[in-house]
């Protein structure tokens, strides 16, 4: 960092990986960077694509990318009433998840179909434990079937993973799980 | 068990009997998924079932194959699955379209509103489910 730099509150990091840091938390990507000369200054474009709201399919199976295309899903008891929220690629752990022990008899319900961002992934996974009542490790009348966080609060991503569920991306969220 | 599925004629047990039930199809992006077309009824322990029992009204329920790999549902005859069959599978998950294996776009408001979503049940509820189907007459 140049000191200067540090004094005034700027950072000198390259404008694109100070972009994708802040796309990140939000859940958007840098597509493409261009630098260009204008009157003796370079300016440099670049180019973000918003994941405010995920759509689309991620890869599965062997075309699985955790870092940018993981999936969310939860599993409901009969009633309807939410049991476990679990993220990877849904769509290869959920029926493994629902015929474990004790999950044999519940519901799988694919929320977001790996096209989610990790951090996005961690943090709407702890949002929803945190939604219906928290984890068993803390509460023991929990009805969650999950015995631990999505992450601890001292992981050094924490702050990551809360900023990248924005309050959009929340609200869809509850409203795919019927809240 | 054969790791092809599709187009099985399946019985499940229940307490006190059987269930039927058609694979009409399996999923290689779901892994370990299949669709079953469960027929609404079931047949009491000792009845001769059919190839005509495998006919009527019915509900789909997306599964696992941990039935066959418990060694607990039993194939026992095969058949094409029909275009028609095939259609059944239309369905919305995650917030998008599919029709077996094949992605059709993320589901506008009409999707969601007209379309199955993609529930995957415990072959353990699978067979609860049977067993509060009304008792038939095999043949």
């Amino acid at each position: 960092m140049d000191v200067e730099a540090v004094k005034a509150g700027f950072s000198t990091a390259h404008p694109r990986l100070i972009a994708e840091a802040a796309l990140a938390k939000v859940g958007g990507k840098v597509i493409g960077d261009v630098a260009e000369k204008i009157g003796g200054v370079v300016v440099r474009k670049i180019a973000a694509e918003s994941r405010l709201l995920p759509s689309g399919v991620g890869g599965a199976g062997a075309a699985y990318n955790k870092a940018t295309g993981q999936g969310l899903y939860v599993l409901r008891d009969e009633a309807g009433n939410i049991r476990y929220v679990g993220r990877g690629d849904a769509p290869a752990r959920i029926q493994t998840r629902a015929d474990s022990i004790n999950k044999s008899e519940l519901i799988g319900d694919v929320l977001f179909d790996n096209n989610l961002t990790k951090a996005q992934a961690k943090g709407l996974e702890q949002r929803l434990i945190n939604e219906f009542g928290g984890v068993r490790a803390h509460f023991r009348d929990s009805p969650w079937l999950n015995t631990i966080n999505s992450y601890s609060s001292t992981n050094p991503n924490a702050p990551l993973y809360r900023d990248a569920v924005t309050d959009a991306l929340r609200q869809y969220t509850l409203k795919k799980v019927g809240r | 068990m054969n790791s092809n599925v599709e187009g099985s004629l399946v019985t499940i047990p229940t307490e006190g009997g059987w269930g039927v039930a058609k694979i009409i199809f399996q999923s290689e992006q779901y892994a370990n998924t299949i669709c079953l077309k469960l027929y609404k009824k079931r047949f009491l322990e000792g009845a001769s079932i059919g190839a005509n029992d495998f006919s009527g009204p019915f509900d789909l329920y997306y599964t696992s194959l941990d039935g066959f790999k418990k060694k607990r549902w039993t194939i026992v005859a095969n058949e094409l699955v029909s275009g028609d069959e095939k259609a059944l599978t239309r369905r919305t998950s995650g917030g998008e379209v599919w029709v077996e294996d094949t992605h059709l776009g993320t589901a506008t408001e009409a999707d969601l509103a007209a379309l199955p979503k993609m529930l995957t049940h415990g072959f353990k509820l699978i067979e609860k489910y049977v067993g509060r189907y009304p008792v038939a007459v095999a043949g």
